[in-house]
């Protein structure tokens, strides 16, 4: 039995039984869905002692017998968890990261693990920070998007964005990253508008043994990790893990130093228990330290000046899930977050308690509801080292209740599922929202899937949309004929009037697998976004209090934006032999109109997001366990606008290319070399103008990696 | 552009040329879970030795059961009549804990995982090789638990086990193992 960690997938529609064949793609979540291995059953009474006739020895299907042991420890099998939901069941664009896929693409964070779902764009700032969003939408604070760490909310109120850098744990002990694209997939957790990432780690049953890694190269400096697991009682297992990383500035435009190395270090502990069949417990938690240098540019009052940002978090998770029967399941989950950060121009403490609740049962042959409920409660202090950018008040509670319902009908049971579904949610800024989506999903056969959904979803404000106050550089103007140019400000203010933005996304997807080695997977959107939250340019000049002998352009933000998208997202994946793997991804993107309402500005929203991604990853087992990975990717150029001016700033395509060697010289160590962004000396990725960092290139890297275990 | 596409391929190419793959692995197409399962057990078959009192005769079947749920039918027929170690396997299918008896591997399938010290308990002292892909087996008194690792199936092994009940498991066994216990 695994660990109960949530998917986010579970409460999906799905045809949960008859999923026992075993052919195709990568089997999901455990623990979700006993009954998903019925198909194939011997009934238990019918079953005593049966004797088989001997068959001819040397039958071609028996082949497989004839497999050592060695080969068998490396052979990739077709399905290997048993309770689980298939993707191809799911009616929803989602693409899982496998610990498979994380160890051989080489990556050495969760955000550029991410670099292999098809449909969000990754693209890293500087060495310590990422823009990271699905269909659009993107930016340092891209705030459309769910991220869950093992039920966790990391979505940080401030901005309504994820700090990836704080991100992480040992590499090695994640199970998978689900990443579902789209709005209302996940049930719980408020604003999945464009997407939900759920990062899942292993059972600490499934982590027993020491493992001692460490390495270094150019860009990772110097990386180590450890953890024990072992067996605690009878019914329980437990893992602690520790993990350093350095790592090396990465260049601004001209080549120089843009100080933006940086070091984490953390630790943790994962406790699973099986006290019964019926029941599963975990106790998690995690503590870290980072320090991270920043150039903060162009801030108003202090101009351009580097920062050491130091980050403290921590974090402890309870989980209870009990089964009533194979078809009836509760899941309890408790836990409390602390995150403590001082940046050049803003420090944040803040505390997060958050209890939910979701249980499952059938309320007859042909229909399955989910439902629950659960409650945040947040509290944060916020100090303002700089009089450019205040936000007010210095310490704030919010909450959020949410609660949802789900309906899993089978129209036709096995081939036609509909599912219904909806979110309340009531917050501590907009009051009541909901959030209802309808899907469809129809399996013809064990070859093909296809699934339709409508959904609504809405982003609340967050911390920083209410009540920002932020001083910019603004133009230079001539105020009076004959008189000398003035360098104005631009004012950004918050709003205590936000509404939430409103998505109604319309989507479609066809999932193939015409051979056991071949599989497709489609999925196509058209997003219509309402009260988009962006700024309104005011007529007249206001003074700044704070700054006496200068004016400011005041922005106000209002939800004065509309915008369309559509886009089509296509995985594929294709064991050409048994010991060669492609796969490949492309997304297209495009923004087919942005609105806005008295006199708001958009900033360049089109170009801010890649019309064409293209990611083709090759894996290869080859003799003497050795393993050889090439990943190549494509990204289109972007173009931002200036702040200030709104002239054009391009940011150029890019292609580049990932290797990975590794090799078991001995049987419990094995040794990796990894090369980074090998195509080209180095490329800009992204331009982030929103309390600006320095804008950097990533270069061509290379580490190597020794890993131990015992 | 162009020129990194076309030096991609070639570098792709010229590493399939280097580096043929081991035939043995190339002419077994994709296998299922079970397929693998059930090729383990036949492994342990040839590499774990018996103490003589195992086997009634020269000539007694090595048998091998499975107790519990799953779709082990074609695991049953593959291996039903080969040979291990000179002597014909023959395939058992148990429900009830009453009926185990007279088997030299027994497969306890996950279904078993409310009774397993009940099934462990009611073994002989001697001869039996228990093999299960029940989470922490061998912690649970199991001798060697097959788990999935990633997409692979592995095996863990536990020694002190498997010495209690009179069997022998082969160093090459042993280095293959993703963990051994004492």
């Amino acid at each position: 039995m695994r660990a109960p960690s949530r998917s986010i997938l579970s409460p999906l529609g799905q045809l949960a039984k008859g999923a026992a064949r075993l052919a195709s793609v990568l089997a999901l979540s455990a623990a979700t869905w006993p009954g998903s291995a019925g198909g194939e059953t011997l009934p238990a009474d019918a079953a005593s002692e049966i004797e088989v006739s001997a068959s001819p020895a040397e039958t071609a299907g028996a082949d497989f017998l004839a497999l050592g042991l060695e080969d068998l420890m490396n052979m990739t099998v077709t399905s290997v968890s048993r309770k689980s939901q298939r993707v191809s069941d799911a009616a929803a664009a989602v693409f899982v990261i496998t610990q498979d896929d994380i160890r051989r693409s080489g990556v050495t964070s969760i955000a550029e693990a991410l670099r292999m779902a098809p449909g969000l764009e990754v693209a890293r700032i500087d060495a310590n920070k990422w823009a990271i969003s699905s269909r659009g939408f993107n930016g340092r604070f891209a705030s459309k998007m769910l991220v869950l760490f093992d039920g966790r909310t990391v979505y940080t109120p401030l901005f309504s964005g994820v700090f990836w850098d704080r991100q992480d744990t040992m590499l090695e002990d994640i199970d998978r990253i689900e990443v579902i694209r789209g709005p209302g997939a996940a049930l719980w957790g408020a604003n999945a508008v464009n997407g939900v990432i759920n990062i899942i780690t292993r059972s600490s049953g499934d982590t027993l043994g020491t493992q001692v890694s460490a390495g270094g190269g150019t860009q990772e400096k110097a990386f180590g990790a450890a953890r024990y697991g072992s067996q605690l009682g009878e019914d329980a297992t437990f893992r602690l893990y520790g993990k350093y990383t350095n790592r090396n500035s990465m260049d601004d435009l001209a080549g120089r130093d843009a100080n933006n190395s940086w070091t984490a270090l953390r630790g943790g502990f994962r406790v699973d228990a099986d006290p019964s069949a019926q029941n599963n417990l975990t106790l998690q938690g995690d503590v870290f330290s980072e320090r991270l240098h920043e150039t903060y540019v162009d801030t108003i009052p202090q101009g351009t000046f580097n920062h050491t940002t130091p980050v403290f978090g921590a974090n402890l998770l309870s989980r209870w899930k009990h089964s009533f029967s194979e078809t009836a399941d509760l899941d309890l989950q408790l836990y409390y977050d602390r995150t403590d950060t001082s940046m050049g121009v803003i420090n944040e403490q803040r505390d997060t308690f958050d209890i939910d609740f979701q249980n499952r049962f059938a309320l007859s042959q042909a229909q399955e509801v989910v439902w629950g409920g659960g409650f945040r409660f947040s509290h944060d202090r916020i100090g303002s080292p700089t009089s450019g950018l205040i936000l007010s008040p210095p310490s704030q509670d919010t909450n959020l209740t949410n609660s949802f319902l789900q309906d899993n009908i089978a129209l036709v049971p096995d081939r036609v599922h509909l599912i219904l579904g909806s979110k309340f949610e009531v917050n501590s800024y907009t009051g009541f929202e909901w959030q209802p989506n309808a899907r469809v999903i129809w399996t013809p056969n064990r070859q093909h899937t296809v699934w339709g959904a409508v959904s609504r979803a809405v982003r609340t404000p967050s911390r920083g949309e209410e009540a920002l106050s932020l001083y910019q550089p603004g133009p230079l103007v001539q105020l009076a004929p004959g008189q000398p140019p003035v360098q104005l400000l631009q004012h950004q203010s918050g709003n205590g009037q936000m509404q939430a933005e409103e998505l109604i996304a319309y989507e479609l997807g066809y999932r193939v697998e015409p051979t056991t080695t071949l599989s497709a997977d489609l999925a196509l959107h058209y997003n219509r976004y309402r009260k988009l939250s962006i700024f309104q340019v005011g007529t007249t000049l206001e003074p700044a209090p704070q700054f006496p002998q200068q004016v400011a352009v005041p922005l106000m933000l209002g939800n004065f934006g509309r915008a369309q998208t559509c886009g089509l997202e296509l995985a594929a994946d294709y064991k050409a032999l048994t010991w060669w793997r492609l796969r490949g991804a492309y997304t297209y993107l495009r923004i087919l109109a942005t609105e806005t309402d008295q006199n708001a500005v958009f900033s360049n929203v089109k170009g801010e997001s890649p019309q064409h991604q293209v990611s083709l990853r090759s894996s290869m087992d080859l003799q003497h366990h050795v393993e050889f990975d090439l990943w190549l990717r494509y990204v289109a150029a972007l173009e931002f606008s200036d702040a200030v001016t709104g002239a054009p700033i391009p940011v150029s395509s890019y292609l580049t290319l990932d290797a990975r060697v590794a090799c078991k010289p001995w049987n419990r160590v094995e040794l990796a070399l990894v090369g980074q962004n090998l195509l080209q000396r180095s490329h800009q990725e992204f331009l982030s103008q929103q309390i600006a960092t320095q804008a950097t290139q990533v270069g061509r890297s290379v580490y190597g990696k020794v890993t131990w275990q015992y | 552009m162009i020129k990194s596409v076309v030096a991609y391929i070639a570098l792709t190419l010229a590493f399939l040329l280097l580096c043929a793959p081991l035939p043995s692995r190339a002419e077994v197409g994709q296998l299922s879970e079970n397929q693998v399962k059930a090729a383990y057990l036949f492994n342990f078959a040839k590499f774990v030795e018996w103490p003589a009192s195992a086997f009634p005769g020269a000539s007694a079947p090595l048998v091998i059961g499975f107790i519990g749920k799953g779709p082990y039918g074609e695991a049953h027929e593959a291996l039903a009549g080969r040979m291990a170690k000179g002597r014909k396997v023959q395939v058992k299918q148990f429900s009830r804990i009453e009926e185990i008896g007279g088997c030299h591997i027994l497969f306890i399938a996950t279904s078993e995982r409310g009774r397993l010290k009940e099934i462990l308990r009611a073994l002989p002292a001697a001869g039996v090789l228990t093999v299960s892909d029940i989470s922490h087996f061998c912690n649970s008194g199991g001798m060697i638990a097959l788990v999935n690792r990633g997409e692979r199936v592995q095996f863990e092994v536990h020694i002190g086990n498997a010495e209690r009940a009179g069997l022998k498991l082969s160093s090459q066994m042993l280095k293959l193992a993703l963990s051994v216990f004492d």
